[in-house]
């Protein structure tokens, strides 16, 4: 995303909002052309394969879930079917683009090897939240036009943040809010993914640095330590500042997108942290991974072992997390990391209850073992970058033998 | 709608007035001794000069000032140090070759130690670009920073004076040259180097400075890290040693000598030079000049290598012989001192063993040449 794509989108956000008659036709026409838009430098063709298949999927996917619109032969149970076939579509492209059969794939369709479709994993979240919903009495009841805008809004194609149907569809009714805001979360995110994240990618951890890094000694492991805190912040500082990009284009537009960071290094444990990092994926993902392996666990002879069950519940949810990043090894452990760290922290919070209590009543200690868990919390969320950060399992064993001072 | 266009116009009005505040204070010239390096990070042991700045964890930076606060020869010095400095050019400065591996560093590695028990610590001051003026305005600096002895390896192309001025570094010295000029005269054929506009002045004129400044301190955590400074390809092609047939100079500048056919003094910037030595002897500072080796084509009629010719280098030589003995300038010609196998990618840039081996008799002789051995 450069500046002056961003200034294009703001540019067109404010000509859709200066048109309130006609916002919502004026926001899907630039949505649209932001998809072609985005696959352009694949090519003309591609873009327009891209852009279409996405406009079909969606199309598609409204067709099963607006009884208004389906066709009188099908029944609410054969939809049904279908949204579960279309369930098992998404998710199987999903996978099929992370893998490296997505070459061979693209191949089917003339694509050009190298493709990509950028966008899809998000597109395919609210897809799969719609469809995931429908089949439980949950229909989201909107047009065409507004269901296609809800899919495909253009600030938040790319990376998000994931809106709930129902809410954007109140938004989309709502009168646009001011105008100072909008811009003001614009420049904040403008800021913070231009200057601060860019800066700090000179120095933070990389493949290129992980590899030419010595190791041994306190001073190598100062460091290495400097490095991974620049590739929390970077990271912090590019995701969430695009997520401001794209509420403050979203507010110029009329429509408030969800919060997806709320100073998640300031939280004390990781299980709030969690809760406050990609907000709206970590909501995604509970509600439609760890909610539902959880409920047929517990159905099953292990609903006797339920610390048993959170615990695998919790693993494949942040392993699938990890693997939505990439199907790769390094993925999977630092999805492993944090499932096995939200399980242990969920075993002492439980076991400390009257402790905390008592704590409560001395505010100055209580403040300070706060303190002390954010640190903690931190450097742990630190540690699992490492993984989420280095390709390989040589250099993710350089760093971290780097990190405590040992030569790799 | 009307508040946006009161918010915009305060913004541009505030930012005409930060342009003029700052074309009026020039604030560049704080910024440019403000450093994290030698405090949060370890000083660089060389000054930063990439091609490739994300790969070489370096910037290629056009400020002397910059460029020195950055280098360890900033740090105090210690009680029992005898510090060297080793000024010259990229054979100096070690191209090719890691930190580590430069001439002032295979010095420090000797670990040499004085009769009165001082020990030798050589500091690399090299830049990779040959020319005098460059190198004096380094030594100017490194005088500062209490140097025992001062090493300064020059080579023929290093001395045409049409050729002094032709860098991002000196262009950005204008006005520090500018002071030199009027005060000694130089034979500088490309003088005056065109005088910056006010807008040059201007914070948004001077916003490339003020970025690479800024990069230039974001690299010093990725150079702690790793101690890379320069990005060394995996193939290097070779110096050529099948020589063109002529007897032409490299340098097109190089014009209307006094004598045609050889090089006379007048011929070179040794009026550079001589303010050098005059400076470093009124600080009391031993300076050695050293003609730096090169390859040599010996079977070759009429070229030592692609630089020069051998009419150019032998009056050369003859004439730096001379100079150095009237003027009684410690002085070694070391050309020869590394066998024709031992360079790289050029006629001055040396493996890292030859590298050594070479700084090995340059120290040796450099001592001998001006410490007095009780």
């Amino acid at each position: 995303m450069t500046l002056p794509a961003i200034g294009l989108m703001i540019a067109a956000a404010w000509a859709a909002r200066m048109w309130p008659a006609q916002r919502r036709n004026a926001l899907l026409a630039i949505s649209l052309t932001a998809l072609f838009a985005l696959h352009a430098d694949q090519g003309v063709y591609t873009a327009a394969v891209l852009s279409g298949a996405a406009v079909i999927l969606v199309a598609g996917v409204w067709l099963i879930v607006t009884e208004q619109a389906a066709p009188t032969w099908t029944t609410p149970e054969g939809r049904k079917r279908a949204a579960l076939i279309l369930i098992i579509a998404v998710i199987g492209v999903f996978a099929a683009l992370k893998l490296p059969m997505a070459g061979q794939v693209g191949a089917v369709f003339s694509l050009p090897s190298g493709w990509a479709w950028i966008g899809f994993s998000y597109l395919a979240f609210r897809l799969l939240h719609v469809l995931l919903d429908y089949r439980i009495g949950r229909a989201p009841g909107l047009s065409l036009p507004d269901f296609a805008l809800y899919a495909l809004f253009f600030p938040a194609i790319p990376a998000g943040p994931i809106a709930r149907v129902e809410v954007f569809a109140k938004e989309l009714r709502a009168t646009p809010g001011p105008l100072t805001p909008a811009l003001r979360r614009l420049m904040r995110g403008v800021f913070k993914k231009f200057v601060l994240a860019d800066g700090l990618a000179l120095f933070a951890l990389s493949e290129a640095l992980a590899a030419d890094a010595r190791t041994g000694g306190i001073g190598a492991a100062a460091a290495l330590w400097i490095a991974v805190y620049a590739y929390a912040l970077r990271l912090f500082w590019d995701f969430s500042g695009y997520t401001d990009i794209a509420i403050g284009i979203g507010m110029v537009a009329g429509i408030k997108l969800p919060e997806n960071f709320e100073s998640p290094y300031l939280k004390s444990n990781l299980n709030a942290f969690w809760n406050n990092w990609h907000i709206t994926l970590s909501m995604w993902f509970r509600a439609y991974v760890f909610m539902p392996i959880s409920r047929t666990l517990m159905s099953t002879r292990l609903r006797s072992q339920r610390e048993i069950v959170v615990l695998i519940a919790q693993v494949s949810t942040m392993v699938l997390i990890g693997l939505w990043h990439g199907a790769a090894l390094n993925f999977v452990l630092w999805g492993l990391w944090h499932g096995v760290g939200l399980w242990v922290w969920r075993q002492y919070a439980e076991r400390a209850r009257d402790w905390d209590a008592r704590i409560a009543e001395q505010p100055r200690l209580q403040r300070l073992i706060r303190a002390g868990g954010v640190v903690v919390t931190f450097h742990y969320v630190c540690i699992g970058w490492v993984f989420f950060a280095l390709p390989s399992s040589d250099l993710i064993g350089k760093v971290l033998l780097g990190l405590i001072g040992r030569a790799a | 709608m009307g508040q946006l266009i009161r918010i915009g116009l305060k913004a541009v009005a505030l930012f005409l007035i930060f342009n003029l505040i700052w074309l009026a204070a020039q604030p560049m010239t704080f910024l440019n001794r403000l450093t994290v390096y030698n405090g949060l990070v370890p000083g660089r042991e060389r000054f930063p000069f990439a091609e490739y700045p994300a790969e070489s964890y370096a910037l290629t930076v056009n400020s002397l000032d910059q460029i020195f606060a950055a280098h360890i020869v900033s740090r105090p010095k210690a009680a029992d140090e005898f510090r060297v400095l080793h000024i010259g050019d990229s054979g100096v400065w070690g191209y090719l070759l890691e930190p580590d591996q430069s001439q002032a560093a295979c010095i420090t590695r000797q670990r040499l130690t004085l009769p009165d028990g001082r020990r030798v610590v050589a500091y690399n001051l090299g830049y990779p670009t040959l020319t005098a003026i460059k190198d004096l305005l380094i030594l100017r600096r490194g005088l500062q920073h209490q140097p025992d002895l001062v090493i300064w390896s020059i080579t023929l192309a290093s001395l045409y004076p049409a050729d002094q001025l032709d860098f991002p570094l000196l262009h950005a010295a204008r006005d520090e040259i500018a002071a030199l000029q009027a005060e000694y005269a130089f034979n500088l054929p490309q003088w005056p180097l065109p005088a910056p506009e006010a807008f040059a002045r201007t914070f948004i004129g001077q916003r490339r400075q003020v970025a690479d400044w800024l990069r230039h301190q974001l690299y010093g955590p990725a150079w702690a890290a790793t101690r890379i400074d320069h990005r060394i390809p995996k193939f290097v092609a070779p110096h050529p040693v099948n020589l063109d047939p002529n007897d032409g100079l490299l340098s097109v500048n190089v014009v209307n000598l006094r004598e045609p056919g050889r090089f006379t003094a007048p011929d070179l910037a040794l009026d550079v030079v001589r303010v050098g030595m005059e400076w470093a002897k009124s600080a009391g500072v031993p300076l050695v000049l050293v003609n730096a080796p090169m390859y040599r084509n010996d079977s070759h009629p009429l070229r030592y290598n692609t630089y020069y010719p051998r009419w150019a280098y032998d009056s050369y030589r003859e004439v730096m012989a001379a100079e150095a003995a009237r003027e009684g300038w410690p002085y070694r010609d070391l050309w020869d001192a590394a066998p024709p196998d031992a360079f790289t990618d050029t006629d001055f840039h040396l493996t890292a063993t030859a590298n050594c081996a070479y700084a090995e008799r340059l120290i040796r002789e450099s001592l001998a040449a001006t410490v007095r051995k009780d």
